[in-house]
């Protein structure tokens, strides 16, 4: 238990309504978005930089560990409080506080929605590229902790290449800017590595978005397919003939199935996967794109493709998609969104292989992935009431991952590694690896404060250590 | 008092509304009380997690959780953002009901509910001597009193709010007034009295009655009691249920009625969910189903008959707030208020931004809350002020009160906040004159 | 020879053979020499090596062609050149997947030509691609105008392997585009100058090639014209793969196609990439946004390699629908990818010209987008002032100026110093790429912002504990 001594320094920090410890009050913080939970002692509300760093020096002071948390919808559990300790809520640092348009950079706080980055330049013809589906809860802090994807990243790429730089509260409680407005700062690449490194190399407190001009125009197109092969090859075959689309989402019967059920979206029951398809960039050739893409997709044996030719037609065709997890919802009380990568190319082996071991484990797996880059997220559907069922499904959840390692992929492809795939990590690198990763932890934080037990298989605190609940 | 309980045996019922909760956090954006003060035991999320360790034994029934179920304006923005659509509003009502039920309700509000809200003249009563204090410039004395704030909090602030007290209640103002139809009459419509513009906007029913007199209706002003919606989201359900059996029991044979009308959006949406309150009672369910047959709210209703266009011209921008129980959330009454504003020659209307977003009304909260509530306000006030409107439209007296309320704290004094029936009257009177 | 270095001698031919340790190579950097130059011929005994190294306490500067050797603050020792062009293997090419795992050695020329084979598309163009090696591009994060549209390393790079001092290799991310499997250390091993590693292998990201390739040259009397262009152009719809500007002085160097075009003009250098339709509206948008801005000007056309589906070369398209789009405008025209490619290699090897024409210091400064335009005519300025030559290269869509000058050391201190303080004030930098160290008085990186010169030494001291890799080098002296 922490002492009281530091509760009440915290409150001489950020005053005494801002900090939390009772039990009811911390019982809504030991959760984030996957299934695991563990109380921490105190929660505190942050306002600015300044307290974050007072809060962490604070942390320093007592060696009580503290982890950053924004709208915790993180899937690994990465803001669990594993050690216990300092739950920095980062909740009310949402702010907008700079637009710089002719430097296409925007500057924000880090619980600022990701879709209310977007928002807030969408008038301006700007937009933040980065697209996670969770973009209207999740926190664009929390995105760079995960390295967030989304859709859009096949052709733009990761939260990594769009946020280019950072103030920072460094685990002792230094405040430093890394990277900027400007691009090659020089030195190591310190932000590179910040980001995806969950929170336990510190805490950003600003960030620097690099802001994208809106495309002129965007072509959406939808194809029905009785096999997943065809489907895959049909993705294949758009990128072989030089077409980069920005969208190459894909989803497979089960979930198909869950949204007829509860939407309509007027899919063929018994189709086998349904791949939507978008384009973006200049109007000028897309038609023609669009048309080409269409006879790939005929070659490839295609049942149906439908090509929206206005706004509303388009937003028909993503609402299958876009309500895709809402409807698997509906299907069982839980679910766990497993996450890997593979090369595209054995995206069908591997969904195969992920069906058979649903299949083993009595399990459900319904998918949904983004097809062009080969990242794969089967959900595996449960009852988290049941505890054999939750050990099922980690278990079940692992054994896929092993599979995406095996295919040449990799174990977590936005989702981060928490503690859920800490384990996991084993599967791709090997303990040298691991190691030499471990130094980037060590030089940043010698006190293992910062987040303590995430990430790495050889820091991962046991359960039973952990008092997890 | 018990506190011995580890298990919630009540809440069982609602073990499989709350596991549906996968902790996503899409609740999260969408709640007003979260936006305004980033506290997950304020969100669905976290009332869905304590609720479920409630059931799970994993903490007991103790003061501590009161806060995070209090902090609830029952919008249910959360549900209709919800993969699974949890009814948390449901969880928080269960809640509010097992903790008075075990640590009893505060005996001022048990004797309130028990000895005023049914009894329409005693409540007239309590009202008027409070606005009396005020005419005689005793406003802090008619407060210190509480009742009023405890009856309805809305009718409290409306009080601190209005300057010019009403001269008399809308019932009382409505006896001896025709109530004919203008012309020929074509429909019967059973008028209910809204406590809100009862004792505290009677012109709002002026007009309300006003326009359905215009569009051939004779109107009746049932003899109702408090809808029961303020006891229920108190968590009161039984003093809820019984409202609505006497209210049920005044309305007697409904076939007089063509409709029954409330031009207070919580007030018609809480009538279309009494049958679900009465589910288990075979009589009443059935009687409250076809009382859903009959109600309305005044905008639904007013398109459903195609109102006569108003010709008399209104210049002047016009947003609309929707009420949550206006809503898809509860009613979804959401085109028709719309297309009555827009058919009122002159004006132009300007949609808002989040214009569902609940205003921090709800019910107790702008009392008991009232900082977490001026917080959801200036939310929703900033988003009116950015479509620079003239007047906001709206369907709901609690909506009313604390839009002017948030006009007054923001000094947007040019800005006008008026019921739809109002606007529609206006456009009628000028037209006649 | 010392006893000490004939031991090394022998011990390290023992390790790579006897054709592959040099005795007192000719390399000098910061006129210091090394005593071996080393060249294993796998990354096993780039192992070895560097673990003798570590054993011996030797300072090891890691090179591949040495087009970059020069970068970087004196070295504080400087025992071993470590010659890693014999790692020169294709380790996994994977067309379909649209990924490469080339060795360090492998020249980024030879890169392009093998999966332009396969129609696709190395996204990065750095300088000197003919001798540059893979290695040297990741390690010195070096690349050229595409960057614009197709990213910096950081945004190809998909995982590395490296040879730790210590002699262990490890890898870091993977070959997927999505990866958050742990740290992403990658980040860091890209532009870390090896310090902290020798990058003995990286996975890139590939492209298809693009359906056709076109470039239009403007010419501009006025910087400031140029300006406003490429500010209009950034602000638009249209998706250029590069919007570089050439001064007077550096457009004089390039000797092809572009050499007689508007003589003694700024040159606007707009790369074109994509569906053969959008190239051209882009030709047609950039055209008449350029005649609004400055009638009468003329612009030079190169057309890539395209031929549209059903007919013959000879019928080949070219954009000359320019032409239609208003007579304010004269376009010259020309057809054919090598021509395109030649103009583009003149660019990559910009630094080089300018050395043989006398500009013998060579600076890249990299400031936010729109502050660019300030900083070239600042360097104008205080070229002019202190009676420096200069040439430069501007980089609009990223916000970067190299600066090639020639002149006085002293006087080309001062213009640098001068422009080291204006673009640290814009939040950016300058870094020395080339040229004489000013007796190590002028750090090369500058004045660390942006970054924690304390952390890079934590790390530096895990990877590195004996501190044999390029040592004193770095930011920070580091």
């Amino acid at each position: 238990m922490i002492d009281q001594s530091v509760i009440q320094e915290l409150k001489g920090i950020v005053g005494e309504d801002n900090v939390l410890h009772n039990k009811a009050d911390l019982q809504t913080y030991e959760y984030d978005a996957y299934l695991e939970k563990s109380l921490p002692d105190v929660v505190v509300f942050v306002s600015s930089t300044q307290e974050v760093s007072d809060v962490v020096k604070a942390a320093n002071r007592a060696q009580v560990p503290f982890v950053a948390r924004g709208r915790a919808t993180n899937l690994s559990g990465g803001v669990l409080a594993m050690r216990q300790g300092i739950v920095i809520e980062l909740a009310r640092m949402d702010r907008v506080l700079d637009i710089d348009i002719e430097n296409q950079r925007m500057i924000v706080e880090p619980a600022i929605y990701n879709l209310e980055v977007t928002g807030a330049i969408d008038n301006l013809g700007y937009y933040y590229a980065p697209d996670p589906a969770s973009g209207k809860a999740c926190s664009i802090g929390g995105n760079v902790g995960e390295n967030a994807g989304g859709p859009h990243c096949f052709k733009y790429g990761v939260t990594s290449n769009h946020v280019l730089g950072m103030e920072v509260v460094l685990p002792d409680g230094e405040i430093t800017w890394l990277g900027g407005k400007a691009l090659d700062a020089p030195g190591l690449d310190l932000t590179g590595v910040f980001v995806g490194s969950e929170g336990t190399l510190g805490i950003a407190t600003k960030l620097v978005l690099r802001i994208l001009h809106k495309p002129e125009a965007v072509k959406t197109m939808l194809a029905v397919y009785d096999s997943i092969d065809d489907a895959s090859n049909s993705v294949s075959a758009i990128v072989s003939h030089k077409m980069v689309p920005a969208t190459l989402e894909m989803m497979d019967n089960l979930v198909i199935q869950a949204i007829e059920q509860s939407m309509a979206a007027g899919f063929p029951l018994d189709a086998a996967a349904v791949l939507l398809i978008e384009l973006d960039g200049l109007k000028d050739g897309m038609e023609e794109m669009a048309d080409k893409i269409v006879e790939i997709c005929k070659e490839n044996n295609v049942r149906e493709i439908k090509v929206a030719t206005c706004e509303a037609e388009r937003a028909a065709l993503w609402k299958g998609r876009k309500g895709a997890f809402g409807a698997i919802a509906r299907l069982s009380p839980n679910y766990l969104v497993a996450d890997g990568t593979v090369p595209r190319t054995k995206l069908p082996e591997t969904l195969r292989m992920c069906r058979e071991i649903g299949d083993k484990y009595g399990l459900r797996v319904a998918n949904v992935f983004h097809a062009g880059d080969g990242n794969l997220h089967p959900l595996i559907l449960f009852d988290s009431r049941n505890p054999e069922d939750k050990e099922k499904v980690l278990k079940a959840g692992m054994e896929m991952l092993q599979v995406c390692a095996d295919m040449g992929g990799t174990v977590s492809g936005e989702h981060g590694v928490g503690i859920e795939k800490a384990e996991a990590m084993y599967m791709v690198y090997n303990e040298k690896d691991l190691l030499a990763q471990e130094w980037v932890k060590d030089a940043w934080d010698p006190q293992d404060l910062a987040n303590p037990g995430k990430i790495l298989p050889q820091r991962l605190i046991k359960r039973e250590e952990a008092h997890v609940s | 008092m018990s506190t011995d309980v580890t298990k919630i045996e009540e809440f069982l019922p609602l073990y499989d509304e709350v596991a549906k909760c996968g902790k996503c956090g899409f609740c999260q954006p969408t709640c007003p009380v979260y936006r305004a003060t980033g506290k997950e035991s304020y969100v669905a999320r976290g009332k869905n997690a304590l609720f479920r360790n409630l059931i799970e034994g994993e903490t007991v029934m103790e003061a501590d959780l009161k806060e995070a179920f209090e902090n609830c304006l029952l919008c249910r923005a959360c549900t209709a953002n919800c993969f699974p659509a949890v009814k948390t509003d449901q969880l928080v009502v269960a809640f509010r009901e097992s903790y008075a039920q075990r640590f009893g309700r505060s005996t001022i509000q048990r004797w309130i509910f028990r000895n005023f809200l049914p009894y329409p003249d005693r409540m007239a009563r309590v009202i008027g001597l409070a606005w009396l204090s005020k005419r005689m410039g005793m406003a802090d004395l008619a407060k210190k009193i509480g009742i009023v704030g405890m009856i309805n909090p809305k009718l409290e602030t409306a009080m601190e709010l209005r300057d010019e007290v009403p001269s008399s209640f809308l019932r009382d103002r409505t006896k001896n007034t025709d109530l004919t139809a203008k012309g020929e009459t074509k429909y019967k419509v059973g008028y209910w009295v809204s406590c809100g513009y009862n004792y505290m906007l009677p012109e709002v029913g002026e007009a309300t009655i006003n326009v359905l007199r215009h569009n051939g209706a004779d109107v009746e002003v049932l003899g109702n009691n408090c809808c029961g919606l303020p006891v229920y989201g108190y968590g009161d359900v039984d003093g809820a249920r019984n409202l609505a059996k006497k209210n049920i029991d005044i309305l007697g044979d409904l076939d007089q009625y063509d409709y029954i009308v409330s031009e207070c959006g919580s007030c018609s949406g809480h009538l279309k969910e009494y049958g679900e309150l009465l589910a288990a009672d075979p009589e009443y369910s059935m009687r409250a189903e076809r009382l859903l047959a009959k109600v309305r709210s005044f905008s639904e209703l007013l398109v459903e008959i195609d109102a006569e266009k108003p010709l008399g011209e209104i210049q002047a921008s016009v947003t609309y707030h929707d009420p949550c129980h206006m809503t898809t959330r509860y009613q979804g009454i959401v085109t028709q208020p719309r297309e009555l504003i827009k058919n009122v020659p002159g004006v132009e209307f300007r949609e808002m931004t989040e214009s569902d977003w609940c205003c921090g009304a709800a019910g107790s909260y702008n009392i008991m809350h009232n900082d977490v509530s001026m917080k959801v306000l200036e939310r929703k006030m900033g988003n009116v002020a950015k479509t620079e409107a003239e007047i906001v439209v709206t369907e709901c007296p609690s909506c009313i009160m604390q839009l002017s309320l948030g006009a007054k704290r923001q000094g947007m004094e040019n800005t006008k906040v008026m019921n739809v029936s109002q606007l529609l009257d206006e456009s009628y009177r000028q037209a006649d004159n | 020879m010392s006893p000490k270095t004939e031991s090394y001698t022998a011990a390290l031919t023992g390790i790579v053979g006897k054709d592959a340790v040099e005795e007192k190579p000719q390399v000098t950097v910061a006129d210091q020499s090394p005593s071996l130059r080393v060249r294993p011929k796998s990354v096993d005994e780039v192992g070895k090596v560097l673990a003798f190294a570590n054993e011996n306490g030797l300072g090891v500067i890691p090179t591949g062609s040495g087009t970059k050797l020069e970068m970087g603050n004196p070295p504080e020792k400087f025992d071993l050149l470590l010659d890693l062009s014999g790692l020169d293997q294709i380790v996994e090419y994977d067309a379909e997947n649209l990924t490469i795992a080339a060795q360090a050695g492998v020249r980024v020329k030879d890169l392009v030509e093998l999966v332009g084979k396969d129609e696709l598309f190395f996204p990065v163009d750095p300088s000197f691609p003919g001798e540059a090696t893979i290695g040297g591009v990741v390690a010195t994060s070096d690349n050229g105008p595409k960057r614009f549209q197709h990213g910096n390393l950081r945004d190809v790079v998909l995982g590395v392997k490296v040879m730790l001092p210590n002699g262990d290799l490890v890898k870091f991310g993977g070959r997927t585009i999505k990866n958050v499997s742990g740290y992403d250390v990658t980040k860091m091993m890209i532009g870390s100058m090896g310090i902290l590693g020798v990058i003995v292998e990286a996975t890139f990201r590939l492209l298809p090639e693009p359906q056709r390739e076109d470039v239009l040259v403007h010419a501009f009397p006025k910087l400031s014209e140029a300006t406003k262009l490429a500010g209009e152009v950034l602000d638009s719809v249209l998706v250029p793969s590069s919007l570089e500007l050439l001064s007077p002085a550096a457009r004089k160097l390039l000797k092809g196609v572009a050499s007689d075009f508007a003589v003694g003009e700024y040159l606007l250098v707009v790369g074109l990439e994509g569906h053969p339709d959008a190239v051209v509206r882009q030709e047609q948008d950039l055209t008449s946004m350029c005649a609004n801005l400055a009638p009468n000007r003329t612009a030079l056309v190169l057309g890539g390699d395209y031929v549209a589906e059903g007919k013959e070369a000879s019928e080949r398209e070219v954009t000359c629908q320019i032409h239609d789009h208003g007579a304010a405008c004269n376009c010259e025209t020309v057809t054919d990818q090598a021509t395109v490619d030649s103009l583009w290699d003149e660019i990559y090897n910009l630094e080089r010209t300018a050395k043989e024409a006398g500009f013998a210091v060579s600076a890249k400064i990299a400031v936010p987008l729109a502050r660019v335009w300030e900083m070239a005519a600042a360097a104008e300025k205080s070229a002019a002032a202190n009676s420096v030559q200069i040439a430069y290269k501007v980089s609009a869509g990223n916000g970067l100026l190299n600066l090639y000058l020639q002149g006085d050391n002293e006087k080309v201190l001062a213009v640098l110093e001068d422009l080291r303080t204006l673009a640290q004030k814009r939040e950016g930098s300058l870094v020395l790429k080339s040229g004489p160290l000013f007796n190590g008085s002028f750090d090369v990186w500058g004045e660390p912002q942006g970054t924690h010169v304390p952390l890079i030494k934590a790390i530096k001291a895990k990877y590195d504990p004996n501190g044999v890799l390029n040592v004193g080098r770095y930011v920070g002296r580091i």
